[in-house]
This record gives C-alpha cells, structure tokens and sequence, in this order.
C-alpha cells in the first residue's frame, strides 16, 4: 500500500470515528474536543490531496479558533453536564433515522461509482500548479489580483460581524439619576 | 508521488528531532537552575556529575518513580488526556525549521528539515494555535477553582498574543517574499553592506527591528515563560492550569513548556538572526580547510547546523535570563500589552513594510 | 491623594530599564561571586560566642556543678532537670543532670546563671541524631565525640573544625595550676 492511502485511511477513520463521538456523546465538551479532531484530520486530509494552504487555514482558522472560542463557551457556562431531563428518543424514529441514513450512504456509493460525476479539470490541473510554484504561491498571486474583489468583500462581512458583536456585548452605561 | 526513500528518509529526521528535544529538556532543566541561582549569587545544584551535569536526568527518573496520583474529583477522561494533549504540538512545530542547507546526493536532494512544506511558516503558526487545548483541557479537567482560572489566563493571554505573532511574521514574509523557510535563511544569506571589509548580512532583525522586537515578546507569552507567567504563577495562583497534576503529567506538562521554548527559539533564529548562516569566523575557517565535492558538502552542513545550534541556544539561554530578571506582569496589564499596543504596533508595522516595500528599500 | 510621578523619558520606555536589569544578572553571572558554603566540605566559622552543644565542665576530675538549681530554675523551656545528690565530703552534686535536648532553645540563659562556671554552650552545632535523645550527665561531663578509646574524631570534610569545649581535667598536666580552681586543689574523692 502506497503512503498516501495508508494515511488516508488513517484520516478517514478518524474523521468518522470522531464525528459519530461528536454527535453520539452526551457530555457537550467531550463532543467539542472530538470536533477539533475531526477538523484535525480533514485537515490532514486535504494535505494528502495536495491542498497545504488549505490544510493549514484549516487548521488555523478551525481548530486554532473557531473551537478554542466554543469550548471557552462550554467551560464559562459549565455546560459539561449532560442534560438529565432529556429521554431517549423512541425505538421507531432511532430506527428510521439508521435507515435513512444507510439509504443516502448507498446512493452517495452507487452515485460515485456511475455517474459523470468526475470534475473537469479546470484552469489549473496538477502540473500547472507545481510549475506556477505550488498551490500556497498561486493561490496567494489569485487571491490578490483576479480574485482581490471578492476578498475585500469578505473582510468587510468580517468587520460587520465584529462591529456587530461589539454593539451586543458594549455595557450600557448606568445613567447617573439626579441626586 | 512519494517515494519510498522519502519515507523512510523522513522517518529518521523525525526521530532524530523528537530525540533532540528530549535531550535538549534536561539540558534545559540544569541550565535553568544554575543558571538562575548564580545570577542569585548562589550555586546550584553541582553534587551529581561534574558540575551537576546529571541534575536533569535525575529530575526525570524521580519524576517517573513519583506516585501517579489521580484526585476524585477531576474529570478522569481529560484529566488522562490533556498532557498528551498538551504534549504533541510541541513536539511537531519544529519540523518546519531548517538546520542546513539541503544537499544533492545522486540526483535526490536532502533538506535537514523533518517536513519541506509548501505552507512553511504558516504550518507553525497553525500548530502553535493547537498549543491552547492543552492548557483549557488541563485546568478544566481538573475541576479545581484555581487551575481554572490559570487555564482561562492562559488561554487569553495565548489567543491575543498569537495575533501580533502572526503580524510579525507577516511583515517578516513581506520582506523575504516566501513563506518556506530555506529561501528565507539563503536570503538573509545576502550582504547588507561592506564596512572596511566586514560583510553586515541581511538579518531580520536589522532588516526589520520592530518586528523582531514584537516577535521576540510574543514568543514569550506563547510559552508562558516570564514576564508572561501568571497562568503558572507560583506565589499567586499557585501553579496555575497544571496544579493538579503529579509526576509524569507533570512531567509531559513540563517537557512540552521546554519544547515550545525550543521551538520559539528555532523560529526566533531562523526569521531573525539567519537561521543557520554561518557565524562571522566560521565561514573563513570553513574556506580555510580547502576541501571539495562530497566531503565539503557534509562539513558544510556540519558547520551549519553548529551554527543553527549555537544560536538556538544562546536564545534559551535569553529565557532564563529574563525569566529570572524581570517581575511577573498583572493579567491586565498582559491583555493591555497584548490588544492596545502590540497589535496597532505590529499593523503598523505591517502598513510601513508595504511602503517601503512599494518606496524600493528593500 | 494621588501622587502623579514624572519620571524620565528614558525611564518610561521599559527598555532602558530592562536592558540595565538584564547587564545586572549577567554580570552576576560573569563575576560569579556566591555566598554559598558547600557543607559539609566547607563550614562557616563561628563565634566564642555561639550557643551549641551544652557541656559540664570539670575542673581535675570533678564536675563543677553543684547541684544548686540555677538553670532549672531560668530555663525557659524547662528542658533541665537536676537531682541532687551529697558527696562524701558534704558537696552536693548533681546526681541526676538531664538536658531534653528537643525543648531546648539554646537561648543560653543556663550559662548566664550557673553561678559556678559548671554549664556551658560549645559551639558545636552538628547534633543530628536518628532518636530522640535526653542528654544525661555523662554524656554532658565528657561531651559528644569521645568514642570508646576517648579519642575525639575529627568530623568528615576539609572545613573549619567547630572548636571542643575545654577540658581541663583531659589537658592538665601534672603540677600545673588550674586557675578556675578555688581552695584546696588537691584531687577530690567522688
């Protein structure tokens, strides 16, 4: 077996063994953690496809933030205790949610395995990219002179996501009364 | 794609890493304490081995034969997990950190780096990001009022100062135009300027001393080391996030404390004093032993990774000497530090690199 | 009231300051001057003063105490206990002498008491002992470090010896004058 599929499996298994710890466990901070596992290894995924940049944003962005903020969250609110008053479901929808799920797996298979569904190689197959100087040069050189419209466009949602979040979590200040 | 010599190349230049920087952490210990007491006109400890040589080992064995203690009321799942956590982006964040310059053997070339990726510098910056979990895992596993609030310090103060780090770097990358590492250290390879036949090569930090001075502080509070120390503040929080943990926990807590100091050391050089550029007298000694092809080259690489080491460790050796001169700072005033003044300074920075950049001096 | 300091422009930079603190430490380290003593190579001389080891002394065989309470009496630990006992001449003697060693404070106030010289504090300060030990007359008349021949060891390590209490009684030779001695200095029975 070649290295690449050796680690895909590897990242494979892990994304779904810790996606189903994700959604299966009870306890909210042990779901967070396997998150940031299952970030981890879509990250190590995308590497093997030869997407670094990807990867790294990946892990940057994902695991390195987005995540460290939501388990601030559940460890501020002490949301680690699974809630008691929750049941289980009843045997018949548990039932029907496995077999749906099974249904769209077995189509998603037989989708792949007969349909068209292989990309076109577009503007810039493999060895175009290895030329140019790697995928993280050519992205960057994209990023800033075809694609530099889109990109600011981007930063300013962030900024009004930011000024929003300023405006909800600003103190009001207390109004002195008249002494 | 990858061939197998590739593989099993890289296999060995990871396990000749991991098993420097475990020697390299009790080289640390030793040097950290005696170091620290003789700058407290004291000695420190000289009974085991000439000079006290053997301190650092003795501290690991005691350190494994101590009792694993397990408290009741700590979340055990975590409680088990986050010094491995804690552990492992700081063993990987060196691989990116070159030791010498890469060699043709029969057509394949070797570079003495574990990983040569495309994403360079950004795949440290990501894997630093990964160091917070281990510190929120390890206060809040413990359950414990104290190592909470040390997790919660450290985890701020770790997230704001990773940002001026990233601005720093930013404008480092400006300037050297590549993010991998290697054409960053032959950059700085080039002359600055000739003064009455002493070469000045262009180093970082003479290149850009605003953000060698960010960086330099930033790597600091990454690794919570003094001035930066109150999430493992002894006198105030006593021990912060890794309270709770004994002997080898405490251990791995320690080791990954050390490797991270490693490893902001290695980046520290090899961005701002060319990485493993030859110090001023090496290079003529080098020229003046007059070999050629194949032995050169691996006397070459010898030299350089001398260089790279000598380096490396005079930037340890600045952690414990400002560990032990500066007071600790007051959490405010780190997140002060951190959101008012290192982060317009380093955007700034950032905006007047440009300009120059755009003006033609670099 | 708040007091609005100026200080120098220098000073409010923090580098000035970091800088001279960082010259400060690695001068230390430079110089390399410590203030340790590497015991037990190396051992800090101390005074005639210093208060150590407690021992009686004897003038030509004869302990000097006589029993009369003084230091019982002072101690504030009250770590000594005496019996008195009559000799055949109609001295009294101490029969009993036990210092508990534990309680005391080597405040050395049996030593200002004592009346007849009998009580002193050498400056011996190695007193270590695996048990829990009550120092009886004999060990206080001839003091610690008499092994079975009555040779007194030198202690381990090339460092300043803590000086023996004087023992007259071990040193005199024959025909010389005890200057402590008061009266008939002719040998006494016990």
């Amino acid at each position: 077996m070649s290295p690449e599929a050796i680690f895909f499996y590897l990242f494979a298994v892990m994304a779904v063994a810790f996606s189903l710890v994700t959604v299966l466990k009870r306890n909210p901070a042990v779901g967070a953690f396997s998150l940031v596992l299952v970030f981890f290894s879509f990250a190590g995924i995308y590497a093997i496809l030869g997407a670094h940049l990807v990867a790294a944003l990946q892990v940057v962005v994902y695991a390195g933030a987005i995540m460290v903020l939501l388990i601030f969250v559940i460890m501020l609110l002490n949301a680690d205790s699974p809630s008691l008053d929750m049941d289980r479901t009843h045997w018949t929808l548990r039932a029907l949610s496995l077999a749906g799920c099974a249904t769209l797996f077995a189509f998603f298979v037989w989708a792949f395995q007969n349909g068209s569904l292989f990309p076109q190689p577009g503007q810039f197959p493999p060895q175009r990219v290895a030329e140019l100087g790697g995928s993280t040069k050519l992205i960057s050189y994209l990023m800033f002179t075809e694609y530099l419209y889109p990109f600011e466009v981007t930063s300013a949602l962030i900024l009004a996501g930011i000024v929003g979040s300023v405006t909800l979590a600003k103190r009001q200040k207390v109004k002195r009364g008249k002494a | 794609m990858i061939s197998d010599w590739y593989v099993w190349i890289s296999l060995l230049k990871a396990l000749i890493l991991i098993g420097l920087i475990l020697q390299v952490v009790p080289g640390m210990l030793f040097i950290e304490r005696r170091g620290s007491a003789w700058m407290q006109n004291r000695l420190g400890p000289n009974r085991l081995g000439p000079f006290g040589i053997f301190q650092g080992i003795a501290d690991a064995v005691k350190l494994i034969f101590k009792e694993d203690f397990i408290p009741e009321h700590v979340h055990k799942l975590f409680f088990g997990l986050s010094p491995f956590v804690s552990m492992l982006p700081s063993l990987i964040t060196f691989a990116v950190i070159p030791f010498a310059a890469p060699i043709l053997i029969n057509g394949e070339t070797l570079t003495f780096q574990v990983a040569d990726l495309d994403v360079g510098i950004l795949f440290t910056l990501a894997i630093v990001s990964l160091g917070v979990y281990g510190v929120m895992m390890g206060g809040w596993a413990s359950n414990s009022k104290y190592a909470m609030l040390g997790a919660l310090r450290s985890s701020s103060q770790l997230i704001s100062y990773e940002l001026s780090m990233g601005l720093a770097v930013v404008s480092m990358l400006m300037v050297y135009s590549h993010i991998t590492l290697t054409p960053m250290v032959e950059f700085q390879g080039q002359a600055l300027f000739t003064i009455a036949g002493i070469t000045v090569p262009k180093w970082g930090f003479l290149l850009q001393p605003v953000a060698f001075i960010i960086f330099f502080t930033c790597t600091y509070a990454e690794t919570n080391r003094l001035p930066f120390d109150l999430p493992e503040g002894e006198s105030e929080i006593i021990a912060g996030y890794h309270l709770e943990f004994g002997s080898m926990k405490f251990a791995s807590y320690m080791l990954a404390e050390y490797s991270n100091m490693l490893t902001a050391a290695g980046l520290t050089v090899t961005l701002f004093f060319g990485g493993y550029q030859l110090l001023p007298g090496m290079s003529w000694l080098l020229h003046s032993l007059g070999l050629s092809g194949m032995t050169y080259e691996w006397v070459r690489v010898a030299f350089q990774a001398t260089a790279f080491l000598i380096k490396v460790g005079f930037f340890m050796w600045t952690f414990v000497w400002i560990r032990w001169t500066l007071p600790r700072f007051r959490f405010d005033q780190v997140m002060d530090l951190g959101w008012k003044i290192m982060l317009p300074l380093a955007l700034l920075n950032v905006f007047v690199t440009a300009l120059l950049i755009a003006g033609g001096v670099y | 009231m708040r007091v609005k300091q100026q200080k120098p422009l220098l000073q409010r930079f923090y580098w000035a300051e970091i800088l001279t603190g960082l010259w400060i430490t690695m001068k230390k380290v430079i110089l390399h001057r410590t203030v340790t003593y590497e015991y037990p190579e190396k051992r800090r001389q101390y005074s005639e003063r210093f208060r150590g080891q407690h021992y009686i002394k004897s003038v030509q065989g004869v302990e000097n105490c006589t029993a009369c309470m003084l230091c019982p009496t002072v101690c504030p630990a009250l770590c000594i206990h005496i019996e008195a006992g009559e000799r055949n001449n109609k001295e009294k003697y101490p029969a009993k002498f036990d210092i508990d060693i534990l309680r005391c404070i080597f405040c050395g106030m049996c030593e200002e008491a004592c009346p007849e010289d009998a009580i002193k504090l050498s400056n011996i300060y190695e007193m270590a002992t695996p048990t829990r030990d009550i120092y009886n007359k004999q060990f206080l008349d001839i003091q610690r470090g008499k092994d079975k021949k009555g040779h007194i060891p030198k202690l381990k390590g090339k460092g300043v010896q803590p000086q023996r209490p004087d023992f007259p009684e071990a040193g005199l030779k024959e025909g010389a004058v005890n200057p402590w001695a008061v009266g008939d200095t002719r040998q006494r029975e016990v």
